[in-house]
């Protein structure tokens, strides 16, 4: 078995901040929507919360973008510009957790620092990264101050129309993460990626490099 | 006893035997010859030996009367020479008095009746004038007008003070005029107008048709309202600049509705009692309550009503938000926040410091909203408003759009409400604006002090807010005032709401109801996968078993 060195200490850190944001938002986004329905805490608290974790989002974002732009690893979120090529490899992936896992059969994809992801995880995260997590956040930071972006907001329909789509971007998230977690188990062991996510380290049958 | 008409109170000093004034008029004949006109008769003479002298008689009420003659003065009458029984039919040397009165008009009355012994009825009537004013259910005696031993004519006992005077002869009596049923006085007492803001202004400088030589006939009045705003032509000639803003006020639209029940300038202002302007900043002189007196009660429980005036600043009464003539419809689906500006100009950066979003908050939530008792319920009020001009919108091309999509129920459903928007947008850009306001105008005058103001976001913020179980559309009635249509309240959590209330979302309260199925269905959707994924996994892990371990088999 191979360690790899897999997730950089600045990556975990945040990936875990991350996760800490999504949970607080949702807890808080919840409160928020169904205030006299679910009655955790004050709505204004809830308000006040909601948008300290979704600026740390923010500013975990651009941490983000910062380190994989400065470290030259943004191309693990690239998928494959080859479409015949891209469509192969994702369709070897499909057919992997749709059959092939059942059976016990090797995962095409071995992870290395520079192809993290196999070419499912690359469309999902880059879909997420590039597309949804700026649309929540964006979305997010013109319901924070409506007075400042009245008039964007009108532009491109109105509260409703930014909160509705904040809110599916926000649903859609939270769906990923019973995705994103139930993926987590189907290491050789269930806990295998989480601790990886920890400790930084994959471990890879040497055979399947 | 010697005056025939006098009661049992008859002083002494002005009685006596018949032998005594006989014996006076044997006495002092020469003296009281001398004294009189000649052209007295004898028997005025006689009658005046004793009533020369002051004397009053005192009637059963208390009121009382001289029985002093200027015999001077009565000669030179058009009765000078007449005897005293001519009139004073009743009263003889035998037998003075000869009538008991109980009071001083009943004695007058009585009196006035021998005048019609010689003046008849033909006489009386020749004049349209006089004939008016000797048939009036409450007719003067004719000595009111004539006087009871000057006697003359009318006109030239009143020619001799100014025009008010001259008015004031008869009305300053008890004087009446019946206008479709009811009785309207005519009496005016002199120490209102010198009391008013008027107090120079003779009778003939507002009525103008009017005057010492003129005096016709009043014109037919319906109703006395009718005759109130027919006066008010009589201010407008000197207070122009107000009776232009009136015009332009709901109260003169009313009018012209035709609802006589309007006010004219003298129900705010008084007719002949024209207080200062200042008195209608007063609780006691605010003239606004005489109509809207139920209103006025709540105003009175307010933090307005409750305040103190100071000596830099007035009580907010009525017209500090509803002007004094101007005055416009009160609008239940338009915030006062305008007119609060005016005195607490520092409003938005006091809710600034605690409302997020102040302006998006105050744009839409009425002041009252937040600064009424919450015991008396809001609504929510959807203002159909030109996009150009920022008026609302008139009711009837609303509600011919309503009948034309067939639209009868109480409540317009959230599809219809689209449509009808849609249906106005095709002719003309048109928004939406939304208020939350009280569900009453009345109620909008209970403003309460700074710590019953709502504070707590969740009477909002609520799925279960009261605040939204009352929507209308409001529209613009012929008259300015609004029409309001009750909507479905389901309306403002619908997608309709959500496309038509660009600016009106409350978190909580009027969520996007679609949206929460489709969050569902993504979350179960989510869920799914790790689901069956993992039944499928468990279910065929012998197959896994039967060959070998399992390798890393994949990355969250």
């Amino acid at each position: 078995m191979n360690r790899i060195y897999l997730h950089p200490l600045p990556v975990r850190m945040w990936h875990w901040l991350n996760a800490l944001s999504f949970f607080v938002l949702i807890v808080t986004g919840v409160q928020i929507r169904y205030r006299g329905i679910l009655n955790l805490m004050p709505f204004r608290t809830a308000v006040d919360i909601h948008n300290i974790a979704g600026f740390s989002l923010l500013g975990l974002f651009l941490v983000w973008a910062a380190y994989y732009i400065a470290s030259g690893h943004m191309k693990v979120y690239l998928p494959d510009l080859n479409i015949k090529r891209f469509v192969e490899s994702s369709w070897k992936q499909a057919k992997y957790y749709g059959y092939g896992i059942f059976r016990g059969e090797p995962n095409p994809h071995h992870a290395t620092p520079d192809h993290k992801f196999n070419p499912m995880q690359q469309l999902a995260y880059f879909s997420i990264m590039f597309f949804l997590m700026p649309l929540l956040i964006a979305t997010g930071v013109l319901l924070w101050d409506l007075d400042r972006f009245a008039a964007f907001i009108d532009l491109i329909g109105g509260i409703k129309a930014v909160s509705a789509a904040h809110l599916l971007v926000a649903i859609c998230f939270a769906a990923f993460l019973f995705v994103h977690i139930y993926l987590t188990t189907l290491g050789r062991t269930p806990l295998e990626h989480i601790k990886a996510m920890f400790t930084g380290y994959e471990e890879e049958p040497e055979h399947g490099r | 006893m010697l005056f025939p008409i006098g009661g049992p109170a008859v002083r002494k000093d002005a009685a006596g035997n018949l032998f005594a004034v006989l014996l006076i008029l044997i006495l002092f004949l020469p003296c009281t010859a001398a004294s009189a006109p000649a052209k007295l008769s004898g028997e005025a003479e006689t009658c005046l030996t004793c009533h020369a002298a002051p004397a009053t008689k005192t009637f059963s009420d208390g009121s009382t009367v001289s029985v002093q003659i200027n015999g001077k003065r009565f000669a030179s009458s058009v009765h000078g020479s007449l005897g005293c029984t001519s009139c004073h039919t009743d009263v003889n040397l035998e037998n003075h008095p000869s009538a008991k009165y109980a009071t001083k008009k009943q004695f007058v009355l009585h009196v006035a009746k021998a005048c019609r012994t010689c003046h008849d009825d033909r006489q009386l009537t020749a004049s349209p004038l006089h004939q008016r004013a000797i048939s009036r259910p409450d007719a003067q005696p004719c000595s009111t007008c004539h006087g009871s031993h000057t006697i003359g004519k009318a006109l030239a006992r009143k020619d001799k003070g100014s025009a008010s005077q001259y008015c004031l002869t008869c009305h300053s009596k008890p004087l009446t005029r019946s206008i479709d049923g009811k009785t309207i006085s005519l009496t005016i007492d002199e120490a209102w107008i010198k009391g008013s803001v008027h107090p120079s202004h003779e009778c003939t400088d507002c009525h103008t048709a009017y005057s010492k030589e003129s005096h016709p006939s009043p014109k037919a009045s319906a109703s006395g309202r009718e005759l109130t705003h027919a006066a008010s032509e009589t201010c407008e000639r000197c207070h122009l600049e107000k009776a232009v803003k009136e015009k332009d006020s709901i109260h003169a639209v009313v009018l012209a509705e035709g609802n006589q029940r309007a006010p004219g300038c003298s129900d705010c202002h008084g007719a002949h009692r024209v207080g200062p302007g200042a008195l209608a900043d007063t609780l006691d002189g605010v003239p606004c309550r005489k109509c809207h007196q139920e209103t006025f009660d709540a105003y009175r429980t307010s933090i307005h009503g409750m305040a103190k005036p100071t000596a830099t600043a007035h009580r907010p009464l009525c017209a500090a938000c509803h002007t004094a003539h101007d005055v416009k419809p009160a609008m239940a689906s338009r915030s006062p926040r305008d007119m609060c500006l005016s005195c607490h100009p520092a409003f938005e950066k006091a809710h600034g410091q605690q409302l997020p979003n102040p302006k998006a908050h105050l744009e839409m939530v009425a002041c009252t909203a937040c600064h009424v008792p919450l015991e008396y319920k809001r609504s929510i009020y959807l203002r159909l408003t030109d996009a150009v001009t920022g008026k609302l919108l008139s009711d009837s091309s609303v509600q011919a759009l309503l009948k034309e999509r067939g639209v009868t129920a109480k409540q317009i459903k959230p599809k219809e409400l689209w449509q009808l928007y849609s249906d106005l947008n095709a002719t003309k850009a048109v928004n939406v604006a939304v208020a939350v306001s009280m569900d009453a105008r009345r109620n909008a005058h209970y403003l309460g002090p700074k710590d019953i103001a709502v504070k707590q976001c969740e009477i909002c913020h609520s799925a279960d807010s009261s605040f939204f179980k009352t929507v209308a559309v409001a529209a613009a009635g012929p008259d300015g005032r609004e029409v309001l249509h009750d909507v479905d309240p389901k309306a403002l959590g619908s997608a309709y709401g959500a496309i038509l209330l660009k600016r009106f979302y409350v978190m909580s309260g009027t969520r996007l109801t679609a949206m929460d199925y489709a969050g569902v269905m993504i979350i179960l959707g989510g869920m799914a996968f790790p689901v069956l994924h993992g039944t499928a996994r468990l279910m065929t892990r012998h197959l896994r078993l039967g060959t070998k371990k399992p390798e890393g088999r994949g990355k969250p």
